[in-house]
């Protein structure tokens, strides 16, 4: 037997003070919520930084970074990934708008039209979300020019294949005055990885369905 | 239902059924034999709190009230929360919700927890000699480090899989969570040392003749 078992005669002052016996060390409810509250605290700081500019340098878990990625907002999909490089520098691209008539726009006409400028999140369902300053073209403004207001829209990609080629607008969507097509990001030419020539962006929809590299424009 | 996912369902409870047995009998012997150790066995002390002193009636009836009104909300917010998650996810799927709750479960239970009372067993020689408040300090800090680790292994083992794009995971996280951990230790080295010294000088401060409880009141 060692010498940290034998019992009451080999106590230590100390064990003397603890109340004669030693007992078996159990953490408190005080000391738990503690523990837990600082640990709470600690992991959220080193990882919030990913959606929260202002703790961007405490960011060392994050799985996302605003400084390194392209306009300060993180992708997930690449234009190299989604297959769109080639169609979305075509200078022949034009965005297709379907409604009582059909009108065919270029980038230069798109920019030629009033332009808005709103600060929306990229909410990524994956757990990050990024602010930005997005500007171009109303939704509801393209669909007066096509004679179909106050209707729902079906927007589809330049990408071949994928699970969001295609996504929906609902009226509201169509009608709220920040949901745009989107032809710059924080100030600068949208990224071809962030959906050059142009993108959805509308508020209060998870980032997947903001359909980047836009390529038509149906009212349903 | 796919036949399959019948199988996949009937496997899953199986062994979860298996594993909560198995800890159950693991946990009984790890009593069983902690009780054995002669100091263990000796009957611990009832701490002098609040709780357990005799207190006035006004106050263990506030403690009541005050207890049920959280219970009360807790109980509130669970039924909110199981009345959400029912209309989120399709009738049909409800089989495999219970299936990823019991999971949950089953990794805390079978997994986490086996690990963790090996480790406990085998720091509890070192760290039992440390004073009660340092040990609370390295407790905690093994809390932290713990969390830390299953936070940031994923994403050092997902890096390693190759992320899709470089905005995605562009750190350096196996550095950094070594960096991490090694701060974390010489942090709670510091707390432990000071915190063992002031509890070492404290008692000379105080009269021998005292109980604990007679110091507690005189506070």
């Amino acid at each position: 037997m060692t010498g940290d078992r034998v019992p009451s005669t080999t106590q230590t002052p100390q064990d003397r003070e603890a109340g004669g016996t030693r007992r078996e060390a159990t953490t408190s409810r005080r000391r738990f919520v503690a523990t837990v509250g600082v640990a709470a605290v600690g992991l959220t700081a080193v990882t919030a930084g990913q959606s929260i500019g202002v703790l961007d340098g405490l960011n060392l878990f994050g799985p996302r970074t605003q400084k390194g990625a392209p306009q300060q907002v993180p992708v997930n999909r690449t234009a190299a990934a989604a297959a769109v490089e080639a169609s979305a520098n075509d200078p022949a691209w034009s965005l297709r708008l379907a409604g009582a008539r059909s009108v065919a726009l270029s980038r230069t006409e798109l920019l030629a039209l009033p332009q808005t400028t709103v600060r929306l999140p990229i909410a990524c369902v994956e757990g990050w979300s990024v602010h930005a300053d997005w500007t171009g073209v109303r939704m509801r403004d393209l669909m007066d020019l096509v004679g179909t207001s106050g209707a729902a829209v079906r927007v589809t990609s330049l990408e071949p294949q994928g699970v969001y080629r295609e996504t929906q607008l609902g009226r509201e969507f169509v009608a709220a005055p920040t949901t745009l097509v989107a032809l710059a990001l924080n100030g600068e030419t949208l990224d071809l990885d962030h959906g050059y020539p142009a993108r959805l962006i509308a508020p209060n929809r998870p980032g997947v369905l903001q359909t980047k590299w836009l390529s038509t424009i149906e009212a349903l | 239902m796919n036949p399959l996912r019948l199988v996949g369902l009937l496997f899953g409870l199986v062994s979860a059924a298996v594993i909560l047995a198995s800890k159950a009998v693991a946990t009984r012997s790890v009593t069983h034999y902690l009780a054995q150790t002669p100091h263990d066995a000796a009957p611990e002390p009832v701490p002098a709190t609040a709780e357990a002193a005799p207190a006035t009636e006004g106050r263990s009836s506030a403690v009541l009230v005050t207890r049920v009104a959280l219970g009360a909300v807790g109980l509130g917010v669970l039924v909110v929360g199981v009345w959400k998650v029912l209309h989120a996810v399709h009738p049909e799927n409800y089989l495999w919700l219970l299936l990823w709750l019991a999971a949950a479960v089953v990794l805390h239970d079978g997994v986490l927890d086996p690990l963790l009372t090996l480790l406990r067993s085998a720091s509890h020689r070192g760290l039992r000699r440390l004073p009660d408040a340092a040990l609370a300090v390295v407790k905690g800090a093994f809390v932290l480090a713990g969390l830390l680790v299953l936070v940031v292994v994923p994403m050092i083992y997902a890096k390693h899989l190759g992320p899709l794009n470089p905005t995605i995971l562009p750190g350096d996280y196996g550095a950094r969570l070594v960096a991490s951990l090694f701060v974390i230790a010489v942090f709670t080295a510091a707390a432990a040392a000071l915190v063992a010294v002031r509890a070492k000088k404290r008692p000379r401060a105080q009269p021998r003749t005292q109980s604990p409880s007679v110091e507690l009141a005189q506070r």
